[in-house]
């Protein structure tokens, strides 16, 4: 078989409706037709063969006008799916149809490869529409703001109490602590500079000029670190920080403000030093460690040798992991009347992100999110996950938490590290355009727009710091990163292309979420020095995001309109949104628009052209033809004011170096 | 045009031509063409003449090959000549001629070559001044076709087509190249259309066993002049990939 003559002759592309119907994931239950075309008249015979790690399934393939197509029920219960085929030709030879290299078209082999993806998600999975329409704030409690109180001070005093050796930063602009500071000559984050839940609550006005609809905060609850991720008693709100009233009043508060609270649930282990292992005895009720068998807590932790010798996550000491399964563990932090989960989220929080969701269990996710949800619809439960979810494998199993009963959305990672490739020159438009137009399809539509879309965060420097250096920031030495400074030109570069990137954050399907402070232009390398005092850098871009953040909200098509991606060049990227019927993707209520997004990384004016018919982009068949019969004849940019011409789906543009520009079709 | 005549420029039609990688990089080795000189006419045209017979030894072979240029000489002067052969020898000398004017150095071809091109048979000027440029005088794929680049205008008026086999037949190496040129653009388009084969294969220069040498003026010509109806059609795909090259037909 000559295989190079055949490949352009037969067909299947993952993102054409004929090929693949429905477009993208399908429900549970839902009919899926998978096609190939054949130009060659040379196939006798097909043959479908799709799996999950369930097992195989094969179907014989019907030939009409040289399409040769398969329909079958999606599986009843959600998976992660892939499929090839099996082609049988003329002269007896036969060849595989299976994924190329981008995991979108069919590629002819002589042996079986990897299969392309198909993604079965539960069908009545539901994620809360105000999300979707939602713009994050991430804050790092400890460094957004003070208020006028000496509160802090009196937490520092409490740890202090207790026997903690935390420290104070007097002066807001000192620099963060880095150097060994414990008995094992490490780093240890104990350095506070007393930002409080008031002082958040001061800046609600300007979190509301930002647009931002919800606040992610990074954990409150008690601990002995700054970062909190040590929890010592999950319903206590840590005195640092304020009080549990002062939590509700945030909460209340920004309710005022249209602004909904989030909270980092840390649940898979918790500090060393806490109520519930009580290691260091400062608790006054026996904990796993310090009470053995006589503390309540001692089952929630796996001991391989008490006392010492005991799970903890990552081999750390200080975080003893729990074991998920154990009831007393699932009642106190879940299930049980005044449950972690519930708790806060009477006190008015309206969901959570999950710290190291894969460290939990699928069923365990489940359970915290439908007891999230039995409190009310609208509560929302993030994962943190850094890689795809669909198909992502933790422990040697399949996680299917991204199909429908465990979460409603994931921390984006893989978005991040698309567009801080593109936009340092390290992959070009056509493949950032492959790659969203990856995650449209392999994701199940109620979690893809709701993907909780970053490009910083407490775990990765900051964005101005990634984009100005192009450095791989993990490679340079703690002392290094502390010493590292942008000059003004790497600055200035930086803060040009953040602007480019921050667009596309806010025009791409999902919630765009921004850490504090990377919209003042702030740097910083990895933890800690991505965790400084909230302050303003040299470029600061507030202005500018407080645009993006009300052109987002005032149109629903940016944020619940379909997407099509597309890159007429190498330096140009494209995005589509609209709502046509006065319906979203969901068949909600929703306001008409069509918007066109045009960004240009280069250095230099850039005409392009954008194709508004342009097949495979993502788009439906019905959506096509709405789009089609839409009467586009112009656009204006919403953030200068430029305006452009269209004409019969085209759209010709003089694009300036380094812009981004949101244009209103109409 | 005195120059053509006083030092005629030789055609060559035919013949079979092999790739051959040396030392010095890609060579091509040609056999069995057919050469006939190309002189300036009174009225500005090319007239074909047969070469002065040559003889190797193989006195019957150079004869056949003699009489066979003869007879394709006064077959072109005839105006009997199919018009893709009279397009081609045209073509070719116009090529030659202004590469000689260039003197040793072909990069200044863009001083003497000027040209607006409509879709038809003469637009075989394209892939025979690449095969010089390439074959001949060793210039990379880019820089070659940015030089034609800058000599021709394509006034997107016809877009005629020939089969392969009688491009071919005028010269293989042409009929390959411009089937290079089809297959860079398909990559080109396939990189800005993925997976939109409609649209790729609306924009091909090799199609249904023929050459389009519309859409083979469009990939090689620097700039297009078109009607808005055509650029939104027939050469949506040439529009949205190189916009630059557009300009609006008046």
């Amino acid at each position: 078989m000559n295989i190079s003559a055949l490949s352009q002759k037969i067909i299947h592309d993952a993102a054409g409706e004929e090929y693949h119907r429905p477009i993208g994931a399908a429900t549970t239950g839902e009919t899926v037709v998978l096609s190939v075309r054949d130009l060659s008249g040379s196939i006798v015979s097909a043959r479908l063969f799709l799996w999950s790690d369930d097992g195989e399934q094969t179907f014989d393939m019907s030939p009409h006008e040289g399409l040769f197509s398969a329909g079958f029920s999606a599986p009843n219960e959600p998976a992660a799916m892939w499929y090839c085929f099996f082609l049988t030709f003329q002269e007896g030879g036969t060849l595989w149809l299976c994924a190329d290299s981008s995991g979108r078209f069919g590629k002819l082999m002589s042996s079986r490869g990897e299969g392309l993806r198909l993604t079965v998600y539960a069908a009545d999975f539901g994620t809360p529409a105000w999300f979707r329409k939602s713009i994050m704030y991430q804050i790092f409690p400890d460094r957004f703001a003070r208020d006028g109180s000496d509160s802090a001070r009196r937490g520092i005093e409490y740890h202090r109490a207790l026997g903690r050796k935390v420290g104070y930063h007097e002066d807001w602009s000192e620099p963060v602590d880095w150097l060994p500071n414990s008995d094992e000559d490490s780093y240890f984050p104990l350095d506070f500079y007393g930002g409080t839940l008031r002082g958040v609550e001061d800046r609600l006005s300007y979190l509301e000029s930002l647009g931002v609809g919800a606040i992610y905060l990074n954990p409150i609850c008690e601990a002995r670190s700054n970062h909190r991720y040590d929890t010592a008693d999950y319903l206590k709100t840590d005195p640092i920080l304020g009080t549990d009233a002062d939590f509700i009043r945030l909460c209340e508060k920004a309710r005022e403000h249209k602004i909904r609270v989030i909270l980092d649930g840390v649940f898979s282990h918790t500090g060393a030093d806490s109520v519930y292992f009580n290691k260091f005895g400062r608790y006054p009720s026996p904990g796993a460690y310090n009470g053995g068998e006589n503390s309540e807590y001692y089952r929630w932790y796996d001991f391989r040798t008490y006392p010492d010798d005991y799970r903890c996550w990552w081999n750390f000491k200080n975080l003893p992991e729990v074991d998920e399964s154990n009831p007393g563990w699932q009642d106190y932090i879940i299930n049980g009347e005044n449950s972690v989960v519930k708790t806060w989220l009477g006190r008015g929080a309206s969901g959570f992100r999950l710290d190291v969701a894969d460290e939990l269990p699928d069923d365990v996710l489940a359970l915290i999110r439908r007891s999230s949800k039995d409190l009310s619809p609208d509560n929302v439960v993030i994962g943190e996950v850094w890689e795809d979810a669909v198909i992502k494998t933790s422990y040697g199993k399949r996680r299917k938490y991204a199909l429908g009963p465990a979460l409603d959305s994931v921390m984006n990672y893989p978005l991040r590290k698309a567009l801080l490739s593109f936009f340092t020159f390290g992959e070009d438009a056509f493949s950032l355009s492959a790659f969203l137009l990856s995650q449209r399809l392999n994701y199940p539509p109620p979690m893809y727009w709701s993907l909780f879309n970053l490009v910083s965060s407490h775990d990765t420097e900051r964005i101005r710091t990634a984009l100005a250096s192009r450095l791989a920031a993990g490679t340079l030495s703690r002392k290094q990163q502390a010493g590292f400074i942008l000059t003004e030109e790497q600055d200035a570069r930086g803060a040009a292309m953040q602007k480019l990137c921050a667009a596309l954050q806010y025009s791409i399907p999902g919630v765009p979420c921004v850490y504090y402070g990377d919209e003042n232009g702030m740097q910083g390398m990895l933890d800690p020095f991505n965790r400084a005092p909230f302050t303003a850098g040299k470029r600061p871009l507030t202005d500018f995001y407080a645009a993006l953040g009300r052109i987002r909200n005032e149109n629903d098509a940016l944020s619940v309109g379909a997407a099509a991606f597309f890159a007429p060049n190498a330096d140009v990227l494209c995005l589509l949104r609209f709502i046509s019927g006065s319906k979203d993707v969901f068949g909600l209520a929703a306001e008409n628009g069509a918007f066109l997004i045009a960004v240009n990384r280069a250095g230099e004016e850039r005409r392009v052209v954008a194709d508004l018919w342009l097949k495979n982009t993502g788009l439906s068949s019905s959506e096509q033809y709405d789009l089609l019969n839409a009467g586009l004849t112009h656009g204006t940019c919403l953030l200068d004011g430029t305006e452009i011409s269209v004409g019969q789906g085209l759209a010709d543009m003089t694009l300036p170096p380094e812009t981004a520009h949101i244009f209103r079709l109409e | 045009m005195e120059m053509a005549n006083e030092n005629p420029i030789t055609v060559y039609f035919g013949g079979e031509a092999r790739e051959l990688w040396t030392g010095e990089g890609l060579r091509v080795a040609w056999s069995g063409r057919l050469a006939v000189l190309a002189l300036r006419g009174g009225d500005g045209r090319f007239i074909a003449a047969a070469p002065e017979p040559g003889r190797s030894g193989d006195v019957k072979s150079d004869y056949n090959t003699a009489s066979k240029e003869r007879e394709l000489a006064a077959l072109l002067n005839s105006g009997s000549a199919p018009p893709l052969s009279a397009a081609y020898f045209a073509a070719a000398a116009s090529a030659a001629e202004a590469l000689r004017l260039c003197g040793d150095n072909p990069r200044r071809l863009t001083e003497f070559l000027s040209r607006t091109l409509y879709g038809g048979f003469d637009s075989l000027i394209l892939p025979e001044l690449l095969r010089v440029l390439l074959d001949e005088y060793a210039f990379s794929w880019e820089d070659a076709a940015a030089i034609i680049a800058q000599c021709f205008i394509f006034k997107a008026e016809k877009s005629e087509r020939a089969p392969l086999a009688a491009v071919a037949a005028l010269s293989p190496r042409v009929l390959k190249l411009a089937e290079t040129v089809g297959d860079k653009l398909v990559e080109t388009l396939w990189k800005v259309f993925p997976g939109d084969w409609e649209r790729v294969a609306s924009a091909a220069v090799i199609w249904d066993g023929e050459v389009d040498f519309g859409k083979l003026c469009a990939a090689l010509c620097g700039r297009i002049i078109c009607p808005k109806e055509k650029r939104a059609g027939e050469f949506r795909a040439f529009y949205v990939a190189m916009p630059n090259k557009f300009e609006d037909m008046t």
